[in-house]
């Protein structure tokens, strides 16, 4: 009962009831009310300064509750504009590394006396990784079937298949894909292609590798540049395992591309064909 | 009437509003409907079928590879590899099902490529039609029996001109586009019958070249899409390093359909396939089953054109064994220039039996402690890699060579042995007790024996013994020895010393000929005459004998009367690193000691005694050489130089080398020492002061 009594709402519902009260008595202009009005003002004097410091006190209260509301509707404010500012500065971030990469490719394409063209990925085949999949270019834009496709890394694959507007790409470690490659150390010619095993890990296979060619984990593979397809040098992974099977003469090696095939974005494709077409 | 338009107007309005809802309502539940149809497809596709339709997309089939058995390795006896292998490309084609028209048009531009890299391609249709005369090599009918697409047309083709027959093929057989030219249309053709010859299963894929270059492979790989079927793989060749020199030891290698007609009863049961190379001569061919390894299998999983996607061994290939040769190739090396050298000096040399016409010839080193052959050679030589190329122009211009390129005259070529027999029947002069040692017999220079009057071209020796019998090759001391031993003693030493037999080598031999009384009754069919005895005492008459043979014989009667199985041979070694020594073997001539040491005094006597026929060869030699000089007059006497020869071993006190020398048409024996003389040198390393 106490703890009623004494809390500030059974306070403040007193004091507003009573200012009811008082309220609705002084309310009417009427005489026979000023007596008592009078008879009751002066006694009550110094209760109504009571009253007052009490209901400046429940005024401070209910500004302090307001208060509470617009600081509670500023946090979230402030809140959303610090998610905005994180998001802008992911963008940056983002935009930052894009201009990095772009700038990467750029120098990358420098090397190739072809034309190139940035395209964006919008589709791929099902699965984790990215074997084959959809760029946003096509033949509108020069694009021709066995065109090499790149990104800023080293080689991802070719054009398999050429629409108006788009393109299918098939990647290095598609089972359909095979590459003329160059082991980067003894420049012996080898072939890299997709194997059914190993795709699923994002790897290839180097075949063909001599008996007396020395490899070690770690060795890097590049375009060899030996046909018309991909030019030469273009990096396309490295080393990480070496398989000789006993009593066979030559052996394979398994690569781990320099393209990480799980997140791929914006890709590269050169245009040999169009210059090839071009020249014919 | 206004106010009744406008009721009826805004009811018009309602009811409109109300067909547009209901429009919507239709499109909405249509759109609904749509959406859920292919939402249901889509369900249908992904999730419900999802893994059936992918690996029907990418329909793979498991099937068998073939894993190719490295051959093994060819050493010399100290490691130096004289053959091996390298890896090369082949390609193989799956059918597809393009059209006649895609076919061609992919074919033609595999034909560019193949033309582009000198690359060469299988074709049985070039061995039946010639393309350049429109005519027929072979019979027609095989091929019309697989061109003709029914009975009415192969019977009108078995009549027809052979150029008919050409453009029914074209035409009707492969659908070829009248764009391409006949030779075009031609070589098209030739992949095209392949093709018809052998289906080219998935699981039984048709090889289409071997040993193609990595730039062909490249393109095919590269751009398979453009090439459905065709696929590469890759496999060891054959590989000789530096082999002329030991070609003929080496021997070669051939394409077994081709070298063996009827390979087929015997060869498919150890697992040969009519496009495998096998071993035609030499080591290459003894040892074929030893070098030629066990394929091994692989499992691989392949897509409907044959593109490998991924192979896991099945059956591990066994590496064929490595053979290390006895041969020394800087010994062979050496007796290869010294030959060639020397059989050009002869050719150039003056003398007044010399018809300029020296061409070819053997010599053969053996150990004389073992039997092994430390050099054999024979001239003219030839590059065995050339059998590997398949170049079937240059393997007929080597084999039909008039010069008989391709024989191994070390062991196939048989030599009248002329006066290098007459240590042998000094021998059996010796053991039938003719003569002793010191013997001396006066030797004249005409007599008659067995009833012909004989000169000696030494002229009247006098006394002499056998030591300068042997020494000055005195024709007259080996008639009257010869003559008293009788041709029977003779021959019986000849057999003992392993004249008209095999001596046992590993590679083909001949057995030459002994001249005995079988021997003339056999191929003559004539009786002995006492005459004879005397023609073959001075190695003449039907004695043939193989520059091996010459060189056991000459060692043996260094190593005091030893015969040893003359052998190529010194270990095999398995692909697991065991090691398989060649066991040395001999038999006994059993000539007395005292015997050979008279005969070993004689041909020391040869080239060391003051009229030795020999003797200002080895003049410089810090030990002595102990030889036989020989020449032997050939049926073309008169019109060719005779055959010269010389046979030695060394040094004199302790043998450890016996060689053999044969120069055909080399003019006399003495010139053909300095060959043996060069052969020595190399192997006892000794410079030469005169030079």
């Amino acid at each position: 009962m106490r703890r009623i009594f004494g809390s500030k709402i059974f306070i403040i519902s007193l004091v507003i009831i009573l200012v009811f009260v008082l309220a609705a008595l002084t309310a009417g202009e009427d005489s026979r009310l000023g007596v008592v009005r009078n008879i009751l003002t002066v006694p009550l004097n110094p209760l109504q300064k009571g009253i007052k410091t009490v209901s400046d006190k429940v005024k401070d209260s209910v500004n302090f509750f307001r208060e509470i509301r617009t600081a509670r509707e500023e946090n979230q404010e402030l809140k959303k504009k610090l998610q905005q500012m994180e998001h802008e500065l992911e963008k940056v971030y983002r935009l930052k590394k894009e201009n990095e990469n772009l700038k990467k490719l750029l120098s990358f394409k420098e090397q190739f006396t072809q034309e190139t063209v940035g395209c964006n990925i919008i589709a791929k085949d099902s699965g984790n990784l990215f074997e084959s999949f959809t760029i946003d270019r096509g033949s509108k834009d020069g694009i021709s079937v066995n065109d090499p496709v790149i990104n800023a890394n080293g080689l991802v694959g070719r054009v398999s298949r050429v629409d108006l507007l788009s393109s299918k790409v098939v990647s290095i470690i598609d089972t359909e894909s095979s590459v003329s490659a160059r082991l980067s150390k003894s420049r012996d010619l080898v072939i890299l292609r997709g194997d059914a095993q190993l795709r699923t890990e994002g790897l290839c296979r180097l075949d063909y590798i001599p008996p007396d060619v020395e490899v070690a984990v770690g060795d890097k593979v590049e375009t060899s540049g030996m046909s018309s397809l991909y030019p030469k040098g273009i990096i396309i992974g490295e080393i990480i395992q070496i398989v000789k099977n006993e009593g066979q003469f030559d052996y394979y090696a398994i690569v781990k591309p320099a393209v990480d095939f799980r997140r791929l974005e914006e890709v590269v494709v050169i245009k040999v064909g169009a210059e090839q077409g071009e020249q014919q | 009437m206004v106010e009744e338009y406008k009721i009826s107007d805004k009811e018009k309005e309602k009811k409109k509003l109300k067909d547009i809802k209901k429009r919507y309502i239709i499109y909405l539940v249509i759109i609904i409907i749509c959406c859920a149809l292919f939402l249901r497809h889509l369900v249908n596709l992904q999730i419900v079928n999802g893994q059936e339709y992918l690996d029907t997309s990418i329909k793979r089939i498991i099937t068998n590879g073939v894993i190719y058995a490295n051959r093994g390795n060819i050493y010399d006896r100290n490691g130096i590899p004289i053959a091996g292998n390298r890896m090369g490309y082949c390609i193989e084609y799956v059918d597809t099902d393009l059209s006649d028209k895609e076919k061609n048009e992919m074919l033609y531009k595999l034909i560019k490529l193949l033309e582009q890299n000198g690359d060469t391609y299988k074709s049985t249709l070039r061995t039946i039609f010639n393309i350049n005369t429109f005519s027929f090599n072979v019979n027609k009918e095989g091929l019309i029996d697989l061109i003709g697409l029914n009975d009415d047309d192969k019977a009108y083709l078995m009549d027809a001109e052979p150029k008919e027959v050409f453009k029914y093929m074209r035409e009707k057989t492969f659908g070829i586009d009248s764009k391409y030219t006949d030779e075009e249309a031609f070589r098209i053709m030739e992949f095209r019958y392949e093709m018809l010859i052998k289906p080219a299963k998935i699981n039984n894929p048709l090889l289409i070249a071997e040993d193609v270059t990595i730039e062909t492979v490249t393109v095919l790989e590269e751009r398979n899409s453009e090439f459905p079927g065709f696929s590469t793989f890759s496999k060891p060749f054959r590989e000789y390093y530096d082999a002329e020199a030991v070609a003929h030891v080496l021997g070669y290698m051939g394409n077994i359909g081709r070298y063996y007609e009827d390979w087929s009863q015997k060869y498919p049961e150890l697992g040969y396939t009519p496009n495998d190379l096998v071993g035609v001569s030499g080591i290459e061919f003894a040892f074929e089953q030893n070098l030629r390894g066990v394929n091994g299998k692989t499992r691989k999983e392949v897509d409907t054109e044959g593109r490998l996607a991924s192979y896991e061994v099945e059956v591990a290939p066994k590496p064929g064994q490595d053979i290390y040769l006895t041969i020394d190739l800087n010994l062979q090396k050496a007796a290869m220039d010294s030959l060639a050298r020397n059989i050009e000096l002869i050719r150039e040399r003056e003398h007044k039996d010399n018809y300029h016409d020296a061409n070819a010839g053997a010599v053969v080193a053996m150990d004389v402690k073992t039997g092994e052959i430390l050099a054999m050679v024979s001239y003219p030589t030839f590059d065995p890699s050339v059998f590997l190329k398949g170049d079937y122009e240059q393997i007929s211009y080597l084999i039909n060579h008039p010069d008989n390129i391709t024989l191994n005259r070390a062991t196939n070529g048989a030599y009248a042995p002329a006066s290098t027999y007459k240590p042998l029947v000094a021998i059996a002069a010796l053991e039938t007790g003719v003569i002793r040692p010191e013997t001396k017999i006066y030797t004249p220079y005409k007599k008659e024996i067995g009833g012909l009057i004989w000169t000696n071209p030494e002229g009247n020796q006098r006394e002499i013994n056998l030591e300068k019998a042997l020494a000055t090759s005195s024709n007259m001391f080996f008639y009257i020895i010869g003559y008293e031993a009788g041709i029977d003693n003779i021959v019986k030493w000849a057999k003992n010393f392993g004249f008209g037999s095999k001596t046992g080598i590993e590679i083909a031999e001949s057995i030459g000929s002994l001249a005995s009384r079988e021997f003339k009754l056999k191929y003559l069919g004539e009786g002995w005459v006492p005459a004879d005895t005397c023609n073959a005492s001075i190695g003449q008459l039907y004695n043939a004998f193989t520059p091996i043979q010459l060189v056991n014989y000459v060692a043996s009667i260094g190593n005091g009367g030893k015969l040893y199985t003359p052998h190529l041979v010194r270990k095999r070694v398995e692909p697991t690193g065991e090691v398989i020594n060649t066991e040395i073997k001999y038999r006994d001539s059993t000539a007395k000691e005292s015997t050979i040491k008279a005969v070993q005094k004689g041909m020391v006597a040869v080239a060391n005694s003051q009229d030795g026929t020999a003797v200002e060869i080895f003049k410089d030699f810090p030990f002595d050489v102990a030889g036989k000089t020989g020449t032997a007059e050939t049926a073309q006497k008169g019109i060719h130089s005779s055959n010269a020869l010389f046979v030695c071993y060394a040094p004199a006190d302790d043998p450890e080398i016996a060689v053999a020398v044969v120069v055909e048409r080399g003019v006399r024996g003495a010139f053909t020492a300095p060959i043996a003389k060069d052969v020595l040198m190399t192997y006892f390393n000794l410079k030469d002061s005169a030079n």
